[in-house]
Order: C-alpha cells, then structure tokens, then sequence
C-alpha cells in the first residue's frame, strides 16, 4: 500500500502524525521510520531500554535520524517489502527518484550484535540527500561523545556506543553530525548503526554484503509467514497484522510487549500518555490464541513457557499470585517515572517511562491466562504435571478471591469497583480449569470449582444484568455501558443469540458505537480518575465485528470490519485509538488491536463461509 | 582548531589540556577546491589529518578515492621517510591539521592514545582490504 505524502511536512520542523510511520525490528527491539525519512523513536538494544532517537516525543531535545532527499519537493510513498518488514520509503522529485531501504537484520539466538542498516539508492534522475544523525542518549538526559573516523562514526555515551558506518564524510555539529551525497541512478549508499564496544572502528560495508543482510533479512521475514495457515479473506490484512506482531516479540524470552512505544497520547495535549513497552498477561494471553488460530504453534510456545515462568514463579503481590504485568526479561519492578524535560508528542505531557498500573489489581487476567492454557493444550501441546500443579494453585486462589472489586481491564485510576467483566474472566478462569482437568483426565477440586463457576454466573446475571437497560452494564452499582462485556460471546459466557446478549448488543450499538467505531465505555457518565477525553477504541471494534458475526448479523459485521480497515495507516498498521477526524492515536503500533484484528477476520471468515 | 581535533578518532583519547598543550607541534593549513595538496614525490610532507573538507587521491593521472573529514593521510611517507606515492588535491575548500615529519615521532613517543588510534586505524584498513577481497 502506499499514499501519497507532502515532502515539506518533516520531523525537523514539526510532529509527524502517528499514523505516518512505517517500523521495523530485530525482536529485540523496533525503531519508528516517519515518512519523512526519519528515524524518531529507537530505543537500544531492547524496547524498554532508554531512547537514542526520540524526536517523537521531543522534537528538539529528543534526537533523530534523518535521511531524505535536499530538495523538499515532491511526493513519498512507503511500503513493506512484499511479506516481510524490510520498509522502503520511496521519494518523487522532480529531480529523479531515490528510495531508502530501512531493515534489522535479525541476529542469530545469544548474539549480540544489533543493526539498523539504511541503504539510499537512486532509481532515476540524480538524487541529492541529507544526512542528520543527531542521537541522544538515556532520553536525552545524558551527553555523548561524537568521534570521527575513517568509515564513519562513533557516538560514546556512559552506558552505550553506538557506531555509524558509511562512506560518506559526515562533519559534526554540536551533538551529532550531518552530510550531503548525491547519487546517479543504480548507485548506492549505506548506512549501518552499529552496537559496539567503545574503543571500536567503524568498518565499510561493501555493497555486495549489504545485499547479503538485506536478502538474509527479506528471506527471515518470508520464512516466518510463509507458516500461517490462513488461507481466509482479508488476508494480506491479517499477514501483516501478525508481522506487525512478530515485531513486537522479545525473541530471548518470547514475551511481546503491549506497543513499542511510550507515551504517545490518547488524546493530543491530553495527559493518558503510557509506557507500553512491557508484557501484559491479558496480551501475551490473548496473542497465544491469534497466533495458534494461523498455525503459529511455535510462536504460541514461546508465549506460553513465558507465562508458565510467571505463574510458577508466585513472585506476586498483594494483588495475587500473578502481576497484571512484567518487563520482557520477566522482572517485576516497573517503577513509573516522568521525563520532566521532554514536552511529550505534540505537547502531550507528561512522558511517562515504566508503569505504575502494575501493582493494581485486575482479576481478569487469570481467565485470559487460564483460556490461553485451555487453547494451548487443545491446539498446541498438553500441559505438563507440574504446570498443571502449579495452574491448579491459581484456580484455587480465584475460587477464594474472586469475589472482590478491582481496577478492571481498562486499568482505571478512579477507584476499585466491581467490574462486570472481571467477573466474566473469573468465570472463565475456572470454567476452562474444569475443561482442561476433565478432558485430561487432571486432579483437582472440580466438584468445589463448579460450585464457584456456577456462584460467579448467578451472580453475573443478576449484578451485572441491568434490567432498565437491558443490558449487561460496566459494573455492579451502575448503569454505564462497557465494550468489555462484548467478550462474554466470544468466551462463551452467554449465546451470542440469548435475548439478554442481543438487548446488550443493540444498546451498545446505540451508546458506544459511532460510526462503527466503538468507545470502551462512556467516560462522562464513568468517571476514571484520569482527566481528559479519549478516542474510540480499535480492540472493542473489532470485538464488536466478532459479536455481531456470531449474532448472525453478517452484512453489519461485514461493513463494519471493512470500514475499520480503511483507519489502519498506508502500511496496515494500527495504533491502540482513533480519533474523531480518523487520526492514529495512542502507543504505535499496538498488539492487542493487530490480534484483535485477526481474531475479527478469522471469525467472520468462518462465519461469512466459503 | 582544538576543538575540532578533540571529535576526530585520533585525538578521541586526549585530555582536553593535553590536547591545547599540542597545539604547538600541530599547524593549520587551508587549500581552496581544485588545489594540490600533495603531489607524488614529495618528502618530507607531514600527517595530515582533514578537519573539514574533501580531498581527491590520484594515482597516474586518475582520481582512485575521495578522503573526507575523519581521515588521514601522508603517515606513511612520514612514518617510513619515503616520497609520497599520491597526488592529493582539494575537492572543496579543505582544512587539514599538519604534524610535520620531525615533530610526529616524538609526538606519538608522548602520545601513545593517538599511536594506538592510528595504529587502530591502518589495522581497519587492512582488515576492511581483506574484506573487500573475500
């Protein structure tokens, strides 16, 4: 896919939006490629480390990296590589034509070496580019060295060097270094920043290796998708949905993190600006099950023996025997700080880095943990004794905990109060712990969890059940509408024809549904505790696909899913929000949107049938 | 010009008052695009290491290579006190810092983080030479 962008609207000068950017990765970590040509977002040598080129959320003091033809006329386009996420970015001048080809190679197991490699070719006319490299270490908060060599240079900061290889004479500014080449068509030019001990030389790379690491890189990405069984509609949407989620997988630990970006805001100059760089259980669980539903079975194991580590470790809290969250590494201290010194994208601050939703309590993370088990023991491989022993030590704990308030999905600051949906997972948590202990024959308490299961359903049906609204509401002691509860079809809760499901649906579809686009609740009438408004959510949307599908409702699902694949960016890339003018908003790109997508497409595939 | 010196990898190492206190054995010279810097034959012609600016490197009549700020050149005629092999001329307004023949070796003897950076970097040479054949 591509569109056609104005060349004058650059990052130098002024925020790119959200929704033009391309990324690419290692599965270590991603770096954010505007279509402006520049790199303004790279966090080294993990998601969660420090940024060296942050310029999207400081354009000044952030640091960047730009490569983009001198003369400012024209047009860009930018594209994956066919199946992989090699990104081309491609300028139109009247000059000639000039692309750049950004890519990670991707390092074998245990290796260290980490690479952003940007190849500059000229495909006609002769193309003048500018190079800036301006990198700032730990967010900008700490000063660097820039050395000039021979083949390039080295920026050397207390904890990181970074090295840029290339033939062309770059001269320094205050904190960075800038040049200018010109190209004939055919001719190339390379640039490779390099993770590297401090005392290095930057090296050349001759073209023919470049080729190499591009064409090794082209040939991972191929590999890699060339396992998806989906053979359904919308398919190049949904390939690129779970090459969008591949990106976002920690390869060391297989965990994935939430979106590789912190901070980008909910609303412009509104304060629900979050670290998203780490791995929620609600994510990682409800990744297993898009990427088994496509045959990644080996994807879905990295995931899994990522949560059977944190389950069986029973680090916890005081909030259960499990966090709603962790650092990729699986570290459980995510202190939250403010970068004070950046004004946050477009003036949003604050900046936020680590998460201090954390230590909240969100019950429902056991069901989507416990129904990913359920999934992976179906699809995947049978759970082990001793995963078994331990899972069975965390239904006991929901059968003696469950019934308490807690922040809910929507990790609200507002208070805890007894979510309706939180119910719902709990429910799930040990419906699917009976499944699984049945079905493989598995010790437990069974008689004793369907005597919960059961308590926690009445309870739901009464509580949650709103019978002035005929539907099921955000919680107990209110009346507000939630697009949580359209999960209670989709974990088989209720039927997706009940009577009471279908009078929830049409008031959902009536309060929280504008144009197709779905709101996660009613932020006037629920109050929670974070000032500001905020956009409609791309995950209910395709919740609310799924639930009309299996309501029957075919031909509104149908356009609603299709209209929902026109916000996705030029590359098919979501954020976690849009906008009331359609705009990307929120962490970019975000897992829980490209799995709900898939989730979405492949169900109503099924359901639309041959 | 100091300052300018302290970003390139030779000097990378050296304190700043040690790097002032070299200013005495280290001269500034400027060549405006299209002149010769060196030409083949030359002895006695100092390391020049270019401080801004590019430079062409001809070899029988024929331009073989561009060298740009953060390189250096003339270190082998110093070091081995033969003539220069090249002619070098400016391909844009160029400055160049000069440590002369008779002041280099007492001037790595006293500065052995700039010897190991040179060193460092003909080794790069070498080894990226090797690359380029394999």
């Amino acid at each position: 896919m591509s569109r056609a962008i104005d060349l004058t609207v650059s990052a130098a000068q002024t925020y790119l939006p959200i929704a033009e950017h391309g990324v690419i990765g290692d599965l270590r970590t991603v770096a954010l490629v505007g279509t402006d040509g520049t790199i303004d977002w790279y966090c080294c040598p993990r998601f969660d480390s420090p940024s060296v080129f942050g310029a999207i959320l400081d354009r000044k003091r952030g640091g960047h990296y730009r490569v983009a033809p001198t003369v400012h006329e024209g047009q860009v386009k930018q594209l994956y590589f066919p199946d992989t996420n090699v990104l081309i970015t491609r300028f139109l001048t009247p000059a000639g034509v000039g692309e750049v080809q950004d890519f990670m190679p991707v390092a074998p197991p245990g290796s260290t070496r980490q690479r952003l490699v940007r190849r500059v070719l000229c495909v006609r006319g002769t193309m003048t580019f500018t190079v800036e490299v301006e990198p700032r270490f730990d967010y900008g908060r700490t000063s660097h060295d820039t050395v000039i060599h021979e083949n390039g240079l080295v920026f050397r900061s207390p904890d990181l060097t970074l090295a840029l290889s290339t033939p062309i004479g770059l001269q320094p500014t205050a904190d960075g270094a800038r040049g200018q080449f010109t190209l004939e068509p055919n001719e190339t030019v390379t640039f490779v920043l390099e993770t590297v001990p401090e005392s290095y030389v930057p090296r050349s790379f001759s073209e023919g290796e470049t080729r190499d690491d591009f064409e090794a890189t082209v040939d991972f990405w191929r590999r890699w998708i060339a396992h998806s069984t989906y053979r359904g509609r919308w398919r190049e949407m949904v390939n690129r949905s779970a090459l969008a989620l591949k990106l976002m997988t920690y390869q060391p630990s297989g965990a994935m993190v939430a979106a590789p970006t912190t901070s980008l805001p909910e609303l412009l100059g509104g304060g629900r600006n979050w670290d998203y760089r780490y791995t929620w259980i609600r994510d990682t669980a409800f990744s297993l099950y898009a990427l088994l539903r496509l045959g990644f079975v080996d994807e879905a194991a990295g995931f899994m023996d990522w949560l059977t580590d944190r389950f069986r470790e029973r680090a916890g809290t005081d909030s259960g025997p499990l966090q709603i969250m962790y650092a990729i590494d699986g570290s459980s201290e995510l202190p939250e700080e403010t970068l004070e010194h950046w004004e946050g994208y477009m003036g949003s601050a604050p900046v936020r880095i680590g998460n201090g939703a954390a230590d909240q309590l969100q019950l429902d993370i056991y069901g989507e943990l416990i129904d990913s088990v359920y999934l992976y023991n179906k699809h995947g491989t049978p759970i082990s004794h001793d995963a078994w022993n331990d899972l069975a030590r965390i239904v006991e704990w929901v059968c003696e905990n469950w019934d308490q308030a807690d922040e809910g999905i929507w990790e609200v600051r507002g208070g805890r109060q007894h979510f309706t949906y939180s119910r719902l997972m709990s429910w799930v948590a040990v419906e699917r712990a009976i499944r699984i202990a049945r079905q493989r024959g598995l010790p437990g308490e069974v008689p004793r969890w369907a005597t919960v299961r059961d308590t926690i359903y009445h309870q739901v049906m009464t509580r949650g059940w709103n019978q002035d609204r005929l539907a099921f509401v955000q919680h107990y002691d209110t009346d507000v509408l939630d697009a949580s509860v359209l999960l209670m079809p989709l974990t088989k809760f209720v039927s997706p024809t009940d009577p009471r499901w279908l009078t929830t649906l049409d008031a959902i579809g009536k309060e929280l549904v504008s144009d197709s686009l779905v709101y996660r609740y009613n932020i006037e009438a629920a109050p929670d505790g974070l000032e500001g408004a905020e956009g409609t959510f791309s995950i209910c949307t395709f919740w609310y696909v799924e639930a009309l599908a299996r309501a029957g409702l075919l031909d509104e699902a149908r356009l609603a899913f299709e209209k929902m694949l026109t916000y996705g960016n030029h590359l098919g890339l979501y954020s976690e929000q849009i906008g009331a003018t359609g705009e990307l908003l929120g962490n970019f790109p975000q897992a829980f949107t490209h799995l709900a997508l898939i989730s979405a497409a492949v169900n109503l595939d099924r359901e639309l049938g041959p | 010009m100091v300052e300018s010196l302290a970003r390139h990898a030779l000097f990378a190492d050296v304190p700043a008052d040690a790097l002032a206190a070299l200013d005495v054995a280290i001269r500034e010279v400027e060549f405006n695009e299209g002149d010769w810097i060196l030409r083949a034959g030359t002895e006695n012609c100092g390391l020049h290491v270019i401080i801004e600016g590019e430079a062409g490197v001809v070899i029988d009549g024929e331009e073989r290579s561009r060298i740009h700020a953060g390189m250096f050149f003339g270190e082998i005629s110093a070091l081995l006190a033969e003539p220069v092999a090249a002619d070098v001329f400016a391909r844009t307004h160029i400055r160049c810092a000069v440590i002369d023949r008779d002041d280099l070796f007492p001037f790595l003897l006293a500065n052995p983080s700039v010897t190991l950076r040179l060193l460092q970097a003909e080794v790069r040479r070498l080894a990226d030479s090797n690359l380029w054949r394999a």
